[in-house]
């Protein structure tokens, strides 16, 4: 049968970001995709060795906008790793709080994108006004929408007054119970599961094999959540790796909406914590480092890792940022080919892609 | 000076063979990451996990140096060296998905994806040329059947006798005696 190739993207109306994917068809039936990227390459990496380890905080941050707490988070934890610093339980328990907060506003931003992108116009609409809530929140905690800025090295810039904790749980209750009334729109939509079930499907073995992460893996039933390793100021509250069987989009629709609630609940433990925890916010960080650290942290897309090295200079010698996105874009090699032509977008934006993480 | 700790130091040629025990052994290839040094020589570091623990391994490659690939042991390393080669200049030898130095698109010449040697001069494989003729995917065709598209390439030919492709006469600018009205 004669193959066609097709050029999906970088420009497509289910992505939010460029990308381009090479499909090869027989007839409908994708054969072969390979990725190609480079669009929003932007050199964050270099650019980050002629900064000084300060400075290259907000350039971090700014990677992403919807997970930018993680890479500052990330950077912070691999800084500390290498100086040998001990971050102070208050601040710790602020970094879950807000890094929580992120992890729902990205599912949420997902959803609604993956609403979008199956037709079902009113339910991408109740998401992200949802998640104008969450943003609401960001706002009234740090003074930001979606760079929050509060990150500092060795701990926060940004307390969490008691005052503000009722404002806080106010507003997380009106999330979850819009979420609520939402559930029988999307979780328990027949149109949703007939429309997702069985595309872009990876079996477990495949994930393991590919190295996936983050939503991605668990919807193919691998329970890897860097947040049960209690790094930060999770080991003082419980996260259990969400899991769904099935390996398809609808199961990663299933982890991530179970993972919205989970992070409700993550928000309030840490408030609940931060209340009995006085202290400082920062601990000092030397301004020249000598040696190496690595952090990982889980963000909303899957797990985050970074190296950096440091040869006593005021600026690093090395900042390697490894995204969840990098790790699953070897998915679409497995779970395209065999996919219908119509089914390609519904199974690319299955795994949350994020082009300028990735591409940094 | 504080090193990764659970790394070890091992020569270029070991690391398939090592990466394979790793793999047999449950481990999981998160990332690799580089440094290149001043003299031209890297540290090239792998890193893997399982069960919330990390280990590394650390190779000290040579200027002159090639350093194996282990995508033949992890198929999802291919991203990881293809960006190593190209953003710092890693020579990876035998690497599953070649995207030639390229992984990253270079908008200013044609682009295509070399699954051979990249050493080896190869004719262009039928997804080569398609990624070329991509800028024209869509070619579209009037009543009578025929294209109607411009006739010549998207992809800008230079005047031969001009350096940068301005070399003909001003088409704005003061007036001269020869062609002023």
């Amino acid at each position: 049968m004669a193959r066609t190739v097709v050029p999906f993207g970088p420009q497509h109306p289910v992505l939010a970001e460029p990308i381009e994917i090479e499909l090869t068809l027989e007839d409908e039936v994708v054969v072969e995709a390979i990725p190609g990227i480079g669009y929003v390459h932007r050199g964050i990496e270099a650019e980050a060795e002629r900064r000084t380890f300060v400075q290259d905080l907000p350039l971090l941050e700014r990677i992403c906008g919807i997970c930018s707490v993680a890479h500052a988070v990330a950077y912070a934890q691999a800084i500390e790793d290498l100086a040998q610093v001990e971050v102070p339980r208050r601040a710790r328990l602020l970094r879950v709080f807000w890094f929580e907060l992120t992890r729902l506003h990205s599912h949420l931003l997902w959803l609604g994108l993956a609403c979008d992108a199956i037709g079902l116009e009113a339910q991408f609409q109740a998401c992200w006004r949802i998640r104008e809530d969450v943003l609401d929140l960001f706002t009234l905690t740090a003074g930001n929408r979606v760079i929050l800025g509060v990150t500092a090295l060795g701990g926060v810039r940004r307390d969490l007054p008691d005052r503000l904790q009722p404002l806080v749980r106010q507003g997380l209750d009106k999330v979850a119970a819009e979420l609520h009334e939402l559930a029988d729109g999307i979780i328990a939509n027949e149109a949703v599961a007939h429309r997702v079930a069985g595309v872009g499907v990876i079996p477990r073995e495949k994930a393991i094999a590919l190295g996936l992460v983050g939503p991605t893996a668990r919807g193919s039933g691998v329970a890897i959540d860097v947040r049960a390793s209690g790094y930060g100021g999770y080991d003082e509250l419980t996260v259990a790796p969400i899991t769904a069987d099935g390996g398809d989009a609808l199961a990663r629709v299933v982890v991530r909406w179970m993972e919205i609630g989970q992070a409700i609940e993550l928000c309030r433990g840490a408030l609940d914590l931060v209340a009995g925890a006085p202290g400082p916010l920062v601990e000092h960080v030397p301004d020249r480092l000598r040696g190496e650290g690595v952090s990982r942290v889980e963000a909303p897309r899957g797990e985050l890792f970074y190296y950096v090295a440091a040869d006593g200079e005021p600026h690093p010698t090395r900042v390697r940022v490894r995204t969840p996105t990098f790790a699953n874009l070897p998915a679409v090699l497995e779970m395209l080919p065999g996919t219908q032509m119509a089914a390609v977008p519904i199974a690319l934006l299955s795994i949350d892609p994020c082009l300028s993480c990735t591409e940094r | 000076m504080r090193l990764l700790s659970d790394c070890a130091l091992i020569a270029a040629p070991e690391l398939p063979g090592r990466a394979a025990l790793l793999r047999a052994d449950g481990w999981r290839l998160v990332t690799a990451s580089s440094i290149r040094r001043s003299d031209g020589a890297f540290t090239v570091l792998y890193h893997f996990e399982r069960g919330e623990r990390l280990v590394h391994l650390r190779i000290e490659l040579p200027a002159v140096g090639v350093l194996p690939s282990i995508g033949s042991v992890y198929p999802a390393a291919f991203l990881v060296e293809n960006e190593m080669v190209e953003l710092q200049g890693v020579p990876i030898g035998g690497m599953t998905i070649d995207y030639g130095g390229r992984l990253y698109r270079d908008f200013d010449r044609l682009e295509g994806w070399v699954h051979e040697d990249a050493g080896v001069e190869q004719p262009p494989s039928p997804l080569q040329i398609a990624a070329t003729l991509r800028l024209d995917a869509c070619v579209p065709v009037g009543i009578s059947g025929r294209e109607v598209r411009a006739p010549q390439s998207r992809i800008p030919t230079l005047d031969p006798n001009g350096h940068d492709g301005h070399a003909g006469p001003p088409s704005a600018g003061p007036r001269t005696d020869e062609g002023g009205a």
